[in-house]
């Protein structure tokens, strides 16, 4: 690849990648809270909630050895 | 019960339309919701993501999992209560920072090893074929000096997906960091770099945590 290509390739943002990022974020990232378990952030113990839905991606599914919950429509 | 979006300063500035409890320095930013599973759809998403990126223009603010519900107020102020001092020292390390996210794919040296690995075990992780890696993680370490703070995962077939704090001041430059790391490894390609984001690397526990050691 040229580096005219290239820089243009980090520069497009391919609308693909960008729902692919947004689903990698929402569904694997950010803040949990997992049910029946107490919720912890960096090892901070902070509250016991019973079960709520936990969305997660297909991939963190996967790894979780759990169903996804829903589906992409 | 309520579908929760991110956790902000308690004097930020919210919309109206939104559920927002205060407690303490801190604020929950929600919305009522009829169903603990909440639609897991790419348009739910994206509204979704539009609600924490609104936040984000206005201060520093602690995203959500897609999908976390708290059956009511009250365990809404438990958790800021309980959170207090995390979530509080969380936002200040968050304030005026915004995410990056950068994939990258790498084809392995025609010669591997013939370059000079900076460490052992980048050496080692060459001759196995692991060059395409090798190079990733160079990419990475040469990002990671325009960030604040950063996340990598790199696979052994020569994919990366790295995530990058940068502040909102230094976004244009980075783009210029990638544009040019890139271009210094002929290797490289596929490379993609969205957001900004809200930070919702740089917040999760660290039992999921996304980063990764990188190789070498």
């Amino acid at each position: 690849m040229t580096p005219a290509r290239q820089e243009a390739a980090v520069l497009a943002g391919a609308s693909d990648v960008t729902v692919l990022d947004l689903v990698d974020r929402l569904l694997g990232k950010g803040v949990s809270i997992c049910g029946d378990l107490v919720i912890s952030v960096a090892g901070v113990d902070l509250v016991y909630l019973s079960l709520r839905a936990l969305l997660g991606a297909v991939e963190t599914a996967m790894e979780l050895d759990v169903a996804p919950v829903g589906e992409f429509r | 019960m309520i579908h929760l979006y991110g956790l902000v300063e308690r004097d930020a500035e919210i919309r109206a339309g939104l559920t927002v409890i205060r407690e303490g320095n801190l604020a929950c930013v929600g919305a009522p919701c009829a169903d603990a599973e909440p639609a897991c759809d790419l348009a739910s998403l994206a509204d979704h993501d539009a609600v924490v990126a609104e936040l984000m223009e206005r201060g520093p603010v602690v995203p959500f999992r897609y999908g976390t519900v708290l059956s009511d107020e009250r365990q809404a102020r438990h958790l800021l209560v309980r959170g207090a001092a995390h979530f509080e020292a969380m936002l200040e390390s968050l304030r005026g920072r915004v995410e990056l996210a950068v994939r990258a794919v790498a084809d392995p040296d025609d010669q591997p090893g013939s370059t000079s690995p900076p460490s052992g075990r980048l050496y080692l992780a060459s001759l196995a074929g692991g060059s395409a890696a090798a190079t990733l993680a160079g990419l990475h370490r040469s990002l990671a000096t325009g960030a604040a703070a950063s996340a990598c995962s790199i696979d052994a077939g020569g994919f990366m997906r790295s995530a990058y704090l940068v502040g909102t001041g230094d976004v244009d430059s980075f783009r210029a960091l990638v544009s040019r790391a890139v271009g210094e490894r002929p290797a490289v390609h596929d490379v993609s770099l969205t957001g900004p984001w809200a930070p919702y690397s740089f917040v999760s526990d660290s039992d999921t945590a996304w980063a990764e050691a990188v190789h070498g």
